[in-house]
Parts: structure tokens; C-alpha cells; sequence
């Protein structure tokens, strides 16, 4: 019994001992397979083997040996999917970098702040995900030269969204003049100047912005835009006839163009250049542009007619106005009613119209034309694109990265992503969207006092409110935005009902002032 | 966008009162315009320079489309090359290289100088009619011409296709005087021969060409393809007088008679403007 019971104690300590064994062996089996992936990875990074060595990063990145192979491991991630060209994917691991801040426990700090700047000169992250990024402030110290731009320009950009201009002007400033950031911060400091008042100063801002820019597509933009702005500026200054000739240089293709004809016609309005202000709503007015938003202008072809004395052709400048837009009230109310809290229903209806699928609310089309060709709608639409073109090259990376769960982690981070930016953007445009309700009723109740005070007979007072602006005698204008230039060759083409592509923007009225005691009132006929 | 809006049609400017340029626009009417959708694409024509200052510029349009002309001529040099073919030929096919050379002084008129050379290749009529019946035809072979003129540009227009790509084009009268050589090769002579009562036939003269004052008149049109190229074609009427002689076999006995000759002209090319 006894020799039986030693036995026994001695079968249960080997038992204890196999078991700590077991467990050790299984303690070492679990942390140095992190320890070989991390090595691994560097490996396959070195041999270009971002694919191979993306997977292994995450693994070592999720089973770190310490917290600094954690940090290596999510460079080294990071670093791999850039390479790979999945610069949204990448961007998410630099962000988590440089939201950590700059000190000694994080040393790529000022190397992910560059790789962001680097991604977003090229493929914007969006302006959410840069205001998290900045939330927490950096000293200017700690920001490397590289990323300077990208650091004061989103500064300067989130304080000029707070109206905090001074400080704006400060951040702007700052961006170095070779970063890509640069041109763009002279456009902010041209806006910035020209809110402070500084006129000619905001218009060297942009005339700088117009010979630096570059010859790419964003610079054509740029360049775009800046003109846009020097024709606004010159407007607010009532040097009308310059701020026509830098409207005139806005391209047709663009989405400016309309507006660009639209704000010239004000101009002109104020020129007393009614032939031009009617061509130019002429163009408006055509059926190539039924759904563009141009609501104000029957308001400004109804006084345009009544500077003229052309009562008849107030009136049916007026019932255009209410055949065009009085059905639209009720479709955008009824839209606004339907998707009021509704961001993300509201973005895709947006969408859908866009796309050419929508066949509802079809008479608010005209606002939701114009919502679509926000810069909210584009930034959003680009953020969308650019994801679902990473979720879909993500799909071509299956087995390690499947197994590993990197697929996963970033199609989780990309339609994140993708719903931020649908859900911001759509709250926006739903506001936007109720501002043109709030200034389509506004325009409505000045037809109705248009008209009240025609009724009343008040159009000489009516008139003599008009006559604003001053009559540019020097400067003469052919169709659309052209000054006329002597010796120059024209062709001229009747407008007989029927709308030719290539003549919009070029149409010019030939008719009289009507006002019996005031026949200088109106343009000479015929140019 | 917009897609599916109408927005040409074929223009009637009935309210020309030119026939020269109804006339015209009857020529650019029966073109070869772009077989394509009507309601789609289709044809306007504008004034010229010279019309719109003597009062044109449709000044009883309420709404009219004043711009820069696309295509100015006015101080340019025209230099084109084309492929002339007599049409008017019964026997012969007759083809010319033809260079012309214009200088624009105006959107309306040009001066122009023009030459070509070619040669004639005889039809299967005229050998069938020698070998089955023995008729052998005197042929004018036209070898070269060569002209200066003015030229006349009534009407501006443009075309657009069906891909709503617009062509601008122009159309013209032409007139001039030159000269035009024909070549005489004698072939439907027969060589020297003793006839019955001992006389003796002359051999035909020798193959060569003999020059006549020529007027022209004529009508085309340039679509243009650039702001410096125009594809180009012309119809002209070469008119010139021929003494019958110098194409008979023996000239001394011939009667001499004077003869009016056409040849009209259907001219394919490209010009180029500097």
C-alpha cells in the first residue's frame, strides 16, 4: 500500500512538472512568432515585398513584443500600404502616429506628419480627418520643414472657418513657398485680404496665384477660382468693365462659367449695359440649362426691362419667374420635410440625381443641380470614390491579409470613411439646400413687390431707385463677356428661337430704352 | 446635363435679297452636307464683314449672337493644292495638279493665281469607235492652265455634325483670265499617202501644244478643318476660244475657223492659311 502510494506522489509531481513545461512551451510558442513576423516583415520590406510585408507588420503590430516593436510595426504598416498605393489605408496609421503627439515615445511623428502631407497635396483626406488631426496643437518646433505647409495651412484654414481672420492671416503666412500648400495659402490670404478690405492687396494675392500655379489640373483650378476672385473683387470695387474681362476668362467647360455669366450680368446691370445684361440671362434663360439655379435672374431681367420702360416685358419677366419656381416651393419643401435629420438620405439623394437615377421631386432638380456642384458634394464624392477604389483593390490582397485580419481592419476604416464623409457632407448640403428655399421665398416676395408697385403705378420711383451704377461710355462690349476691340473681324447669327451649343454666352439684345422723357436712358441700338 | 436638346435646324435666309446669294446658298444646299439626324445638326449662315458694314448684321433680330469671327481671312495668304477634273469630256479623262495662291485683303475679296498641269487618258468610247467603226474623234486635251482672278465671298456659315461638332465653311464666286494650253497629238490623222489623182497627203504635224486666252468663272466653298487649314472645292467654267485649225490634220488646207470651248472644272483640295 505504501510503496503504492509513493508511487503515486511521484507520477503527480512529474504531472506538475510536464504541465509547467507545457505551458512555458506554449508561453514561447506565443510571443516569438510576433518577435519572427516584425523581423520578417523588415525582411520582405527590404525586399520590396510590401504585400508579404504589409501582413506581417499588422501581425507584429497586433502581438508586440514591447511597446517600441509596437511602434515599428506600425510604421513599418503604414509605410507598406503607402507603397502599395493604398494611401487612404496608410493614412490611417500615420494619423494614429501623429494624433499621439510629438515626444520621445513616439519617434515617427514628424515623419507620418510629412507622409500626410504628402498624400493629401495629392489625394485629399478630407477636412474632418485633418481638423481631428490637428485637434491637439503642436509646437511649430516639432513640425518638420516638409510638413510645415500642410501644418499652418490647415491651421490657418480651421481658423479661417472660426472668422478668426488675423490669426488666419498669420497661419497662411507661414506656409513655406515651396510647399504644395503654397499657392493655395496665397488664394486664402488673397480672400482674407479682401474680407479685411485690402482690395488691390487681395488682388496681387490672386493675380500671384494665377502666374504660380502649376500647369496640372488642381493649378487650372486654382487659376480658375483666383480669376473668379479678381472679378469679384473688382465688382466690389465698381471697376466693372476689369471684373467682366477676368469673368470672360473663366472656361465654358467649367462649372463657373454660368456663374461667371451670371455675375457679369450684374455688372453690366450697373454699367447700364442692358443689351449685354439681357444676353447674358439670355444664356441662362436657355433650355441647355433648365435645371441650373439661377433664380435672381427674372429678378434682374424684370428691372433690366424696367430701366427700359418695357412694361410688357417686366411682366413677363415676372410670370417666368413664377411658371419656373412656384412649383419648385412645394417640391423643396416637401424634400427639406422628408429629409430633415436625414444626412445620409439626403447625400444620396443628391446622388442619385447626379447619376441620372432620381425620378423624384423632379421640379427641385434645379437645387439639387446646384448642391451637387458644391465643393461639399465634391469633396465628399471624391472621399467616396477614392475608398471604394481602395475596397476594391483591397479584395486583390486575400490570403495573408485575409487571414490576418488587415482586409478586414481596413475595409472596416475605409467605409468608416465613407460614411463620415457621406453623414458630414449631407448635413451640410441639407442646409445649404434650406438657404436656397430661404432665398427662393425671398426672391418670390421681391417679384410680388415688383409687381404691387407696378400695379400702383410707382415704376418712376421704382426707376429712379435703379438708376444705380454709371454708365460706362468707353467701354464697349460685343456678345456675352467681349470687348469690342477695333479692327477686330465679328460674325454675327440672328437668334430665331432655336439655341445653338456653341453661342451661349454670346447673345447680346438690340433693343431701345421705351421711356418717352428719358431716351438716353437706354444703350444706343446696335453696336 | 441637358442631354437631348434641340437646338439646330436647317436655316432659310429668306430675307437675302441678293440672287447671287440665293444662288449660293442653293449651292451650299445641295453639298455633300453630313448625312445626319435633322432635327439634330443642321446648317446657319452669317453675313460677311463686307455685308454686315453696308447694313446687314441682321438688324431687325431682337436677339443676335455677336462675336469674334473663328475664321479670318483678311490679310492672310491662302496656299492650296488641289486635284482639277474636266467633266465635260466625252472621250478623254482629263486630270490637273493645280496650285492656287490668294491673298485676302478682306473677309469679302481675294485676288487669286492658280496654275495646273496634267495630262488625258483616252475612254473606251473612242477606241471602240476607231477599231468597230473607223471614226476617229478630234479631242481637246487640255495640258495646263494657268489664271489670276478675284474671288468673292458672300457667305459664312457653319454645319454642325451629328457629334455636335460645328464646321465652319464659306462659299465664293470666282472670276479671272488666264490661259490655258491644249495639247494636240494629231491621232485621228493618217499618215502621208498618194491619193487616186496623184497628190500626195501631208503627214499630220507634229504632236504639240498651243496656248488660248481664257476666261473663268466659277464657284466653291472652304470648310474649315482649323484656324489655318480649309479643305476646299471649286466648280469653274474655263472658257476659251480655239482656232479649229490647229488641231487639223493638214493646217494649210484647214478652214480656219474660230471655236468656243468650255471645260468645266471640278477642283478637290486643301489650303492652307499664313
Amino acid at each position: 500500500m505504501k510503496t503504492t502510494s509513493t508511487h503515486r506522489g511521484l507520477k503527480a509531481r512529474r504531472s506538475t512538472v510536464l504541465a509547467l513545461a507545457l505551458v512555458s512551451l506554449c508561453a514561447v510558442l506565443l510571443t516569438t512568432p510576433a518577435q519572427a513576423n516584425y523581423q520578417a516583415a523588415q525582411g520582405a520590406y527590404a525586399r520590396r515585398d510590401y504585400t508579404t510585408s504589409a501582413a506581417m507588420f499588422f501581425q507584429a503590430y497586433g502581438f508586440p513584443k514591447n511597446a517600441a516593436e509596437k511602434m515599428k510595426a506600425e510604421w513599418g504598416l503604414a509605410q507598406s500600404l503607402h507603397r502599395l498605393g493604398l494611401l487612404y489605408s496608410a493614412s490611417k496609421y500615420y494619423s494614429m502616429i501623429v494624433r499621439r503627439g510629438p515626444r520621445n515615445s513616439n519617434p515617427f511623428f514628424r515623419k507620418a506628419l510629412e507622409e500626410l502631407g504628402n498624400i493629401n497635396s495629392t489625394m485629399s483626406l478630407g477636412q474632418s480627418h485633418i481638423v481631428q488631426l490637428f485637434r491637439a496643437r503642436i509646437d511649430p518646433a516639432n513640425v518638420p520643414g516638409p510638413a510645415r505647409g500642410f501644418y499652418f495651412y490647415y491651421l490657418g484654414i480651421e481658423a479661417f472657418n472660426r472668422r478668426r481672420f488675423e490669426e488666419a492671416l498669420g497661419y497662411f503666412r507661414r506656409v513655406p513657398s515651396g510647399s504644395p500648400y503654397h499657392v493655395r495659402a496665397v488664394f486664402h490670404l488673397g480672400v482674407v485680404s479682401n474680407l479685411a478690405g485690402q482690395h488691390s492687396q487681395a488682388i496681387n494675392f490672386f493675380e500671384s496665384v494665377r502666374n504660380s500655379a502649376r500647369r496640372d489640373e488642381e493649378g487650372e483650378w486654382l487659376r480658375e477660382v483666383a480669376n473668379l476672385n479678381i472679378a469679384r473683387v473688382n465688382y466690389e470695387v465698381k471697376r466693372y468693365r476689369e471684373s467682366i474681362q477676368y469673368y470672360a476668362q473663366i472656361p465654358r467647360d467649367s462649372d463657373n462659367w454660368l456663374d461667371a455669366i451670371f455675375e457679369a450680368a450684374w455688372a453690366f446691370f450697373l454699367m447700364q449695359k442692358h443689351n449685354n445684361v439681357l444676353g447674358n440671362i439670355h444664356t441662362i434663360h436657355s433650355p441647355f440649362f433648365e435645371n441650373r439655379f439661377y433664380p435672381e435672374s427674372f429678378i434682374l431681367q424684370s428691372i433690366t426691362f424696367l430701366r427700359l420702360c418695357r412694361y410688357n416685358e417686366v411682366k413677363d419677366s415676372l410670370r417666368g419667374f413664377r411658371d419656373r419656381y412656384r412649383p419648385v416651393f412645394q417640391d423643396v419643401k416637401g424634400m427639406l420635410d422628408q429629409f430633415n435629420g436625414k444626412a445620409n438620405g439626403f447625400f444620396r439623394l443628391i446622388y442619385d440625381y447626379r447619376v441620372g437615377s432620381l425620378d423624384r421631386y423632379k421640379r427641385a432638380w434645379s437645387i439639387l443641380d446646384a448642391l451637387s456642384r458644391t465643393d461639399v458634394y465634391r469633396e465628399a464624392g471624391n472621399t467616396i470614390r477614392f475608398s471604394d477604389v481602395e475596397i476594391s483593390r483591397l479584395s486583390r490582397f486575400g490570403g495573408r491579409w485575409s487571414s490576418s485580419g488587415l482586409q478586414d481592419e481596413l475595409k472596416s476604416f475605409l467605409n468608416k470613411k465613407k460614411a463620415a464623409a457621406v453623414a458630414d457632407a449631407g448635413r451640410r448640403l441639407y442646409d445649404k439646400g434650406a438657404s436656397y428655399y430661404a432665398y427662393l421665398k425671398e426672391l418670390s416676395d421681391q417679384t410680388q413687390l415688383i409687381n404691387a408697385e407696378m400695379v400702383l403705378g410707382r415704376v418712376d420711383a421704382m426707376r429712379a431707385k435703379l438708376k444705380v451704377g454709371t454708365s460706362d461710355q468707353k467701354a464697349n462690349f460685343i456678345g456675352g463677356m467681349q470687348t469690342l476691340n477695333v479692327d477686330q473681324d465679328l460674325e454675327y447669327w440672328p437668334f430665331e428661337g432655336e439655341y445653338w451649343e456653341d453661342e451661349l454666352g454670346a447673345y447680346v439684345y438690340n433693343i431701345d430704352s421705351s421711356c418717352a422723357a428719358d431716351k438716353g436712358f437706354g444703350e444706343k441700338k446696335d453696336k | 446635363m441637358q442631354a437631348g436638346v434641340s437646338c439646330s435646324r436647317h436655316h432659310e435666309q429668306s430675307r437675302w435679297k441678293s440672287p447671287a446669294v440665293l444662288l449660293l446658298t442653293f449651292f451650299s444646299a445641295i453639298l455633300p452636307a453630313p448625312q445626319i439626324d435633322v432635327s439634330r445638326d443642321g446648317a446657319r449662315i452669317s453675313e460677311s464683314s463686307s455685308m454686315a458694314q453696308s447694313g446687314g448684321r441682321f438688324d431687325d433680330y431682337e436677339i443676335r449672337v455677336i462675336r469674334p469671327r473663328y475664321f479670318t481671312k483678311t490679310g492672310r495668304m491662302e496656299l492650296g493644292g488641289q486635284l482639277s477634273v474636266v467633266m465635260n469630256q466625252t472621250f478623254t479623262y482629263t486630270y490637273l495638279a493645280t496650285g492656287i495662291l490668294n491673298y485676302h485683303f478682306s473677309e469679302a475679296w481675294a485676288l487669286e493665281l492658280g496654275g495646273a498641269y496634267g495630262f488625258s487618258i483616252d475612254k473606251e468610247d473612242k477606241r471602240l469607235l476607231d477599231s468597230e467603226f473607223d471614226i476617229k474623234t478630234q479631242i481637246i486635251r487640255t495640258k495646263y492652265a494657268f489664271n489670276g482672278g478675284v474671288l468673292w465671298t458672300p457667305i459664312y456659315g457653319k454645319y454642325q455634325l451629328s457629334t455636335g461638332r460645328l464646321v465652319y465653311f464659306d462659299t465664293f464666286l470666282s472670276a479671272g483670265a488666264g490661259m490655258t494650253g491644249v495639247e494636240y497629238l494629231y491621232d485621228h490623222c493618217s499618215p502621208s499617202e498618194r491619193l487616186r489623182d496623184g497628190t500626195i497627203t501631208p503627214d499630220p504635224p507634229p504632236p504639240g501644244t498651243k496656248s488660248y486666252p481664257t476666261f473663268i468663272i466659277g464657284l466653291g466653298q472652304r470648310f474649315f478643318a482649323s484656324r489655318t487649314l480649309a479643305l476646299r472645292w471649286d466648280v469653274r467654267d474655263h472658257l476659251f476660244s480655239y482656232n479649229d485649225a490647229d488641231g487639223a490634220c493638214n493646217p494649210e488646207t484647214a478652214d480656219g475657223v474660230s471655236k468656243l470651248h468650255q471645260n468645266v472644272t471640278m477642283q478637290l483640295g486643301a489650303s492652307h492659311f499664313f
